[in-house]
């Protein structure tokens, strides 16, 4: 494994703008790395910080201090004209899905596709194929917004996986979730990883913790990561 | 913009986002359809009246000589007439005008005779009356019962023959007789024409050659310059052409304020492009996207317009409507209007709606997705 | 690619069917517009222009019957100065 692989934080600091930088900020000092082929959990409190520090990860915020490297290139400080197209390569499951409800389930993956120079045929091959594993296939057509909300979780993350991503990011992806899709979800996390992706997941779901598939585990408090002293024990 | 493997998917999405929109797209789509249709037909009709009328004013003479006298107009004896002009350098083949504005069973019409044979190709299928006979223009045609013209309340005549609607422009209310009814009617006597029609062999001439035809007259005459009218109704049509280009403007920038009142701005709206940048896409592909989908309303709804204003001017009875609302006059001619030039026409108006609406969507898609992906995705709340 | 992910084009995930009719009819219509102008653009020469300019020449015609008959925009030639035009036959109707 190359040494730059994978994603790092190098003393990462964020404060929202606008808001005084001592004291305030809602991370300080993170210094992490997430090897590819490796699936990371990061746990905390509500409103620790960790869907601000996944969306650092994915390049939606710039960090006040410190960078990000996504396979030794420093993504946070490359404009937005070259943050945007590497975003192809980043999966994201967002906290509130961010689904759009008057589009299909098929249409909300199409749109992590369409950007790229693959061929229309392709894009419903790899479309049909994502449903499936997320036991989704048979509601293709049917509109978002019509989905419960374990199936619209399931889609969040099916759009995440649907371009092979090279960094998966997931924000409570099993919330929803009973037991049986859960383990479904950690079964996709699991191939994805298998397949050398960085795979990073911020959730307080137990079933996560306790999950052997996570090779590395954090605990985020009072704005600073630290590796988790008790990885099986209560959030 | 459309190439490749990204093309075909993009052009498909494009319009699958004009189906999440029906009414505002379809309202879009009336709107520049009938704005096109609006200044379409009134630079088409100008145009193609300003050409169609000089193709016609070609024909017509370019100075008509009349007598007149302490009474008013007189006759003009034709064989002194002739000689007289015939001295004019430039003056051209003067012809003798046998005609005259007489009162018909609607109003007053126009009465001519030919003081020359016509060649049989000109006459079309038509019979040259004899006396008692008349061939009369479409435009008194649904007037006219059991063929029986009475002309001035006094002369009566036999209906041989209609012109054809499509020459309208020339024979709408004419009634073309026999040279001896047309004098009895119109108390020319023998020898003698209403005036005489001059043709120059350079039509810019007129004015100097005016006063040495008036000169080899041995009698006062008045001579008209038909060229200095034909003048003043192509600066008119010119003149409507360019009005409906002005007010064009106003009209763009109005729907310009749309397009950057809708297309941009609503948080939803906003919301999704962050997502779309969260998924990979960047601002062009966006930009792109909006683009895409402003053309395909946009073009199609210019394509209809224009065929609405083409279908208006070039096929009647809608083109002479146009004509008397644009030239003020009370005639509805069956106009078949000269469309060379009219491919031109079209495509600077294409260019004159479409251009200012794709720039609008165009300025106002990169103003508002010029944020951080995050602060979009957050500008409304997702469900 | 395996089979279970390939099916008939008539059942692709997201077939987007109503955009792709949109296009289809959109090109067709406006296609069949411009073919239309096109075709009437091309026909040359109008025998209905050809046959007025020939009666315009026939007759020695001042000018194009948009106006009425008599109207000194019909007939400028017959507008005098200084003569009373009532005393004219077919001019009582001028202005």
């Amino acid at each position: 494994m190359e040494m730059n692989a994978g994603l790092a934080c190098l003393d990462l600091d964020f404060a929202w703008p606008g808001k005084p930088a001592a004291g305030r900020n809602v991370l300080t000092a993170i210094n992490a790395t997430f090897p590819p082929g490796t699936l990371t959990l990061i746990t905390g409190a509500t409103g620790a910080g960790k869907s601000t520090l996944l969306h650092l990860l994915a390049g939606l915020l710039r960090p006040t201090a410190g960078e990000i490297r996504a396979d030794g290139r420093p993504v946070s400080r490359w404009p937005a004209s070259h943050r945007d197209p590497w975003r192809r390569q980043v999966g994201i499951v967002f906290q509130h899905l961010a689904l759009i409800p008057d589009l299909s389930a098929a249409e909300n993956l199409l749109l992590a596709l369409l950007p790229r120079s693959i061929s229309w045929s392709r894009m419903q091959t790899d479309i049909r194929r994502q449903l499936m594993d997320a036991d989704l296939g048979e509601l293709a057509q049917t509109p978002a917004g019509e989905l419960s909300g374990g199936q619209r979780q399931r889609l969040a993350m099916a759009r995440a996986m649907v371009g092979a991503p090279r960094f998966l990011l997931a924000d409570e992806p099993t919330a929803f979730q009973d037991d049986a899709h859960a383990f479904a979800i950690i079964s996709q996390l699991q191939r994805a990883v298998a397949a050398g992706a960085v795979a990073v997941v911020c959730s307080q779901d137990p079933r996560l913790k306790a999950s052997t598939a996570v090779q590395h585990h954090y605990h985020l408090a009072s704005g600073r990561l630290l590796t988790d002293p008790d990885p099986q024990g209560p959030s | 913009m459309i190439s490749g493997k990204s093309g075909y998917p993009m052009l498909l999405w494009a319009a699958r986002e004009v189906l999440r929109l029906p009414g505002r797209n379809l309202l879009l789509l009336a709107c520049l359809a009938s704005l096109t249709f609006l200044v379409a037909t009134a630079l088409l009709l100008s145009q193609a009246l300003d050409r169609t009328w000089s193709r016609l004013m070609d024909q017509a003479p370019d100075l008509v000589v009349r007598r007149i006298d302490a009474g008013g107009w007189a006759p003009i004896p034709v064989a002194t007439a002739l000689a007289s002009a015939s001295t004019v350098p430039g003056a051209l083949s003067p012809t003798p005008r046998l005609w005259g504005v007489v009162p018909g069973p609607r109003g007053p019409v126009t009465v001519a005779a030919s003081t020359a044979a016509i060649p049989e190709d000109a006459l079309r299928g038509l019979t040259p009356p004899l006396r008692g006979q008349a061939v009369v223009g479409a435009g008194m045609a649904g007037f006219i019962q059991d063929d029986r013209l009475i002309l001035d309340g006094r002369m009566q005549l036999t209906v041989i023959g209609t012109f054809p609607p499509e020459t309208g422009l020339a024979t709408h209310d004419l009634v073309w007789m026999a040279p001896a009814d047309a004098r009895s009617l119109l108390g020319i006597p023998s020898g003698h024409a209403s005036d005489l029609a001059v043709t120059l062999f350079h039509p810019e001439e007129a004015e100097a050659i005016r006063a040495d035809l008036a000169a080899a007259f041995p009698w006062p005459v008045n001579i008209t310059g038909l060229r200095a009218d034909s003048w003043r109704h192509h600066v008119r049509a010119v003149r409507m052409g360019g009005m409906a280009v002005v007010a064009c403007v106003p009209a763009v920038l109005a729907m310009v304020l749309i397009v950057l009142g809708t297309a941009a701005g609503t948080g939803s709206r906003q919301s999704q492009w962050g997502l779309l940048k969260a998924l990979g896409w960047t601002t062009g592909d966006i930009v792109r996207l909006q683009v895409i989908q402003a053309a395909v309303v946009g073009l199609p709804a210019i394509i209809f317009g224009l065929a609405l204003a083409y279908a208006a001017v070039f096929h009647p009875p809608a083109a002479g409507i146009a004509a008397m609302w644009i030239t003020g006059g009370r005639h509805l001619p069956e106009l078949v209007l000269d469309h060379s030039g009219a491919a031109a026409i079209m495509l600077e108006i294409t260019a004159l709606v479409i251009l200012p609406y794709l720039m609008a969507v165009y300025l106002s898609t990169i103003k508002g997705v010029a944020r951080d992906p995050l602060h979009l995705l957050q500008e409304s709340p997702w469900k | 690619m395996p089979s279970v992910y390939r099916k008939k084009s008539g059942d692709l995930p997201a077939p987007c069917r109503n955009a792709r009719n949109l296009l289809m009819g959109l090109a067709v219509v406006t296609s069949l517009l411009l073919l239309a102008m096109g075709a009437d653009l091309l026909r040359q020469p109008l025998p209905g222009q050809a046959a007025a300019e020939q009666w315009m020449h026939t007759f020695s015609l001042s000018g194009p019957a948009l106006w009425t008959a008599g109207s000194p925009t019909r007939h400028p030639e017959t507008i005098h100065p200084g003569i009373d035009l009532r005393l004219t036959v077919g001019m009582e109707s001028l202005p």
